[in-house]
């Protein structure tokens, strides 16, 4: 009887102790590495979701206030983004977008319940960009009437998700890789 | 009964005085220590931080009432709160590291310390920033008068050992030590 009582006395102990190790394994890092090739400099940050969050509300540069990002669209092209989104989501597994030209070919594709883009730039900077996102979040991806992006409600999205990469740029003047652990 | 009575009074004056030096011995010390090798200059000076702090409460209201606080800095006071708590609830981990060919810098939470490190070709800084005290110091603020005793605040929740240290190429050193 005693030995039991010591096992279950030591297996109570052991758990209440590793509930706060799990938990402190919760917290979600958001990191960001630029590596630029022609600078020779690399920034790394590797962030707890929940600061990030605090400190974008905080950000008041150009085209980012109040964890809003502003992007400068092509108006020619026409594209009713909203529209465009609201599609994606709604559709089955399938490539959507497929343009090849001069300047760049752009494929746009769901797949598995994940969003996936790429970006191949012939000009410039040769920039090859590949976007990951799980097409749950394709709503925050939406602009809105001013060109806007809720970057809060995309990373507030991002925090619930499984590891992995969310953003991959290479090009000739810098590398950029993105992803949540 | 004289007698009594004097011995009284000398037993009060050497109890407050007993109790003064220990206050002094007991509380914390910040001693700032300034190296300038090209002018031959060695300044040490050690103060204890409660004498800082009262010292600020002589400083003139004038002095400081040209000085104003940018509006946008008072009404970033939440999400900088927020942002302090958020980095102090954060596990110990490297935060930012920036590798560049003429300087090098890490920001790294370790317990309730933020500490900086630039090693730069120039200079190398180390600076460890209690995170409790600054939020401490910021919430006590008032965020629109300039507050002598921000840094001191900061200070008190300081751990002991070095605070800030700057080397500079020329020699120049600045420490500053919490003990």
């Amino acid at each position: 009887m005693r030995p039991k009582r010591v096992f279950t006395t030591l297996l109570t102990l052991a758990l209440m102790a590793a509930v706060p190790a799990l938990a402190g394994d919760a917290t979600r890092w958001l990191n960001v590495h630029v590596t630029d090739t022609k600078e020779g400099a690399n920034v790394e940050l590797h962030l707890p979701f929940g600061l990030v969050m605090a400190v974008l509300d905080g950000v008041n540069v150009e085209n980012f206030h109040g964890g809003k990002i502003q992007i400068d669209l092509d108006h020619d092209a026409d594209i009713d983004w909203p529209q465009l989104m609201k599609a994606l989501k709604d559709s089955p597994d399938g490539d959507y977008v497929t343009v090849t030209s001069n300047d760049a070919d752009v494929k746009v594709q769901k797949a598995a319940g994940m969003l996936r883009i790429h970006v191949t730039q012939k000009e410039d900077e040769q920039a090859v960009v590949d976007v990951t996102l799980p097409a749950t979040l394709i709503d925050a991806l939406a602009f809105d009437e001013h060109n806007e992006i809720d970057v809060k409600t995309l990373l507030a999205g991002l925090d619930g998700l499984p590891d992995g990469e969310i953003v991959r740029v290479t090009s000739n003047e810098a590398n950029v890789r993105i992803w949540i652990e | 009964m004289n007698q009594r009575g004097i011995s009284t009074v000398g037993a009060i004056l050497l109890a407050t005085v007993a109790g003064l030096l220990a206050s002094v011995v007991l509380s914390d010390w910040v001693v700032v220590d300034v190296k300038v090798p090209s002018d031959d200059v060695r300044v040490v000076v050690p103060f204890p931080l409660f004498a800082a702090r009262a010292a600020t409460a002589f400083i003139p209201a004038e002095a400081f009432e040209d000085a104003t606080i940018p509006d946008d800095l008072q009404r970033a006071r939440p999400q900088v709160m927020q942002a302090l708590h958020a980095l102090h609830d954060a596990p110990d981990a490297t935060l930012v590291k920036v590798d560049a060919p003429d300087a090098k810098v890490t920001v790294t939470k370790h317990g309730d310390d933020l500490d900086i490190a630039v090693d730069a070709d120039d200079a190398i800084v180390r600076c460890s920033i209690p995170i409790d005290g600054v939020i401490d110091a910021l919430e006590r603020w008032d965020w629109k008068t300039v507050d002598p005793n921000l840094a001191f605040r900061v200070l008190s929740k300081a751990g002991f050992g070095r605070l800030v240290t700057v080397e500079a190429k020329d020699g120049t050193r600045v420490v500053i030590t919490n003990w």
